[in-house]
């Protein structure tokens, strides 16, 4: 049914810190690598050693450059940025789809498409304003991120890979995985103390992932700390003088 | 937005043919005698059923599983779609109803089934229409002007290949003069205006979605290394870009054909008594309807912008 539950019982996400983010694709890769063997498997490529590579991806990494003006001085800062499914509580992917394939878990708010009645009509991935869905070319069905719905429930895995495949890659602890209806979680303790902000607000989805902005660069504390270097003497004469110090001091 | 081929026949051809329903009923109920010989008005329920049928068919040809399109039917609580198929199966037995009726003769069931018809064609356009003013994605759709064009040019593209059967089959359901004539060039006027006024309200207005809003972070924001090396799904199809040129050709062109050159066409033979001149201007009405309204509907989708190419 693709009516949205009115309240899912747990609210599943990822927190993202965009300043902790260097833009290694590490997320993006083993999102790939433990997908394509998952429950929405496989994601299909298309021309992958040509020139024109395509395929299924549920996890991308942009890199921005931003710049800003901070008391009256430009500042320009790279800002890595991974976007997959928010998993949004208000979804317009989920009650546009014609035939319930897509929905939304009551359980933990994953969003998720069923393959066997999706029929390939690519009306949710023009709802969705993120991009998070993408269209597999031969399954000829939509695809998108489970939220590894088979990691995080699997009993087969030591319980600390029971988190998505992003989260257990990333090596600067960029991503964080847990949920956000349970105020005393890991990732609504984030949230609160680095002002989490979702994306897009105005588009009225109410994504459950959440973004950390980066820390405001700290030019000022550099700038008084550096250590001060004599000015370069520009006249010849001084120059050559100094020379012949240095040399009289060494010898 | 990518402008596919089969959505692009798909609204193109059920316009013309739910159009033309409406026009059945129009032409019908304001006949002198509130009656049409019984050959044309099964010709005019075979031809717009066929239009419909066949602008269906190229819509499932854009799917990826035109086998399960049967399950489309169901969510019609939530979808926009699925109540645009919902309600293209429920057309179908009214109007093989009035067929059946005109064939044997039933001329008392007439007027209200084609009245139902009418309706249920309209309802049909307006689902059609919603399924993109329904996307907050893509400012340049989700507007009121998106939805009274929809009606709009299915009303006068219909009413033109009504009017084109009639010269050739029935002349007497469009006699010059008569107030469905006028109805349908006011249509057509109707239908120019709101396309115009359309075009310039997707110029003017601001998305209150920005790169700002998109990355959550203040500050002149651009591109530094893309997430993938060529394009995928979302830049194929959401990132369609119209080039200029294209589009100073086409505007004209769809302007034209779709509402200008019928207009004249229609005035012209309204006043004019050779029927050989009247079926030739009823002619290049209609074929340069269909020729621009292709050029439209191929502009409504290359202009549209979905805000994920914010993020590129």
């Amino acid at each position: 049914m693709t009516s949205i539950p009115k309240k899912t019982e747990k609210k599943l996400g990822l927190v993202i810190d965009l300043d902790t983010c260097v833009g290694c694709h590490a997320c993006v890769v083993n999102c790939k690598e433990w997908n394509t063997s998952g429950h929405m498997a496989p994601l299909t490529d298309l021309n992958p050693q040509q020139e024109d590579p395509d395929g299924v991806w549920f996890n991308r990494v942009h890199s921005y450059e931003i710049e800003q003006e901070i008391n009256n001085e430009k500042h320009s800062q790279t800002v890595h940025f991974p976007k997959s499914c928010l998993h949004c509580d208000n979804p317009p992917c989920v009650t546009v789809c014609p035939t319930g394939a897509s929905y939304k878990r009551e359980e933990d708010g994953i969003v998720l498409v069923n393959m066997d009645t999706c029929i390939g009509c690519k009306l949710c991935s023009w709802a969705c304003p993120y991009g998070a869905r993408e269209f597999d070319q031969t399954e000829g069905v939509m695809k998108k991120c489970t939220l590894c719905i088979d990691r995080i429930y699997n009993p087969n895995l030591p319980e600390s890979s029971r988190v998505p495949a992003c989260v257990s890659t990333c090596p600067a602890g960029a991503r964080s995985f847990g949920d956000f209806s349970d105020e005393n979680s890991e990732v609504s303790k984030l949230v609160k103390e680095r002002g989490g902000y979702e994306l897009m607000p105005e588009q009225d989805c109410q994504p459950v992932n959440r973004y950390l902005p980066p820390r405001p660069k700290q030019h000022q504390q550099e700038q008084d700390t550096m250590v001060q270097l004599p000015e370069a003497e520009s006249n010849t004469e001084k120059l050559l003088t100094r020379w012949a110090q240095q040399l009289s001091q060494n010898y | 937005m990518h402008p596919a081929a089969s959505v692009i026949l798909f609204t193109t051809s059920t316009g013309f043919g739910y159009g033309l329903l409406c026009w059945l009923s129009i032409t019908l109920n304001l006949s002198e005698t509130g009656q049409l010989p019984t050959p044309y008005i099964l010709t005019l329920i075979t031809i717009a059923l066929l239009l419909i049928t066949f602008g269906l068919l190229a819509s499932l040809w854009h799917l990826g599983h035109p086998e399960r399109a049967w399950r489309a039917l169901s969510q019609w609580r939530t979808s926009w779609l699925s109540r645009e198929g919902v309600f293209a199966v429920l057309v179908y037995p009214p109007a093989l109803l009035m067929g059946f009726a005109s064939y044997l003769q039933w001329t008392e069931f007439l007027p209200l089934l084609s009245i139902m018809v009418a309706i249920l064609s309209l309802i049909t356009i307006y689902c059609t229409a919603m399924i993109y003013a329904s996307l907050k994605t893509i400012p340049a759709w989700h507007n009121l002007w998106t939805i009274s064009g929809y009606l709009l040019y299915s009303f006068s593209t219909g009413g033109v290949l009504c009017y084109f059967l009639a010269m050739l089959l029935y002349p007497e359901s469009f006699p010059s003069g008569s107030p469905q004539l006028y109805l349908l060039i006011g249509f057509i006027l109707l239908a120019l205006s709101n396309k115009i006024i359309y075009w310039k309200y997707i110029q003017r207005t601001s998305n209150s979605t920005t790169k700002e809003t998109a990355i959550g972070i203040k500050g002149n924001i651009s591109p530094l290394d893309p997430p993938h090396s060529s394009a995928n799904y979302l830049m194929k199809e959401m990132g369609f870009q119209i080039a200029r040129k294209q589009a100073h050709i086409l505007t004209p062109i769809a302007v034209l054909a779709t509402y200008i050159i019928p207009c004249i066409c229609l005035l012209i033979a309204s006043f004019s008594s050779l029927q050989v001149m009247i079926i030739l201007l009823s002619t290049i009405a209609l074929v340069s309807c269909v020729i621009g309204i292709i050029a439209e509907r191929y502009l409504f989708f290359a202009e549209a912008k979905h805000v994920v190419t914010l993020y590129y």
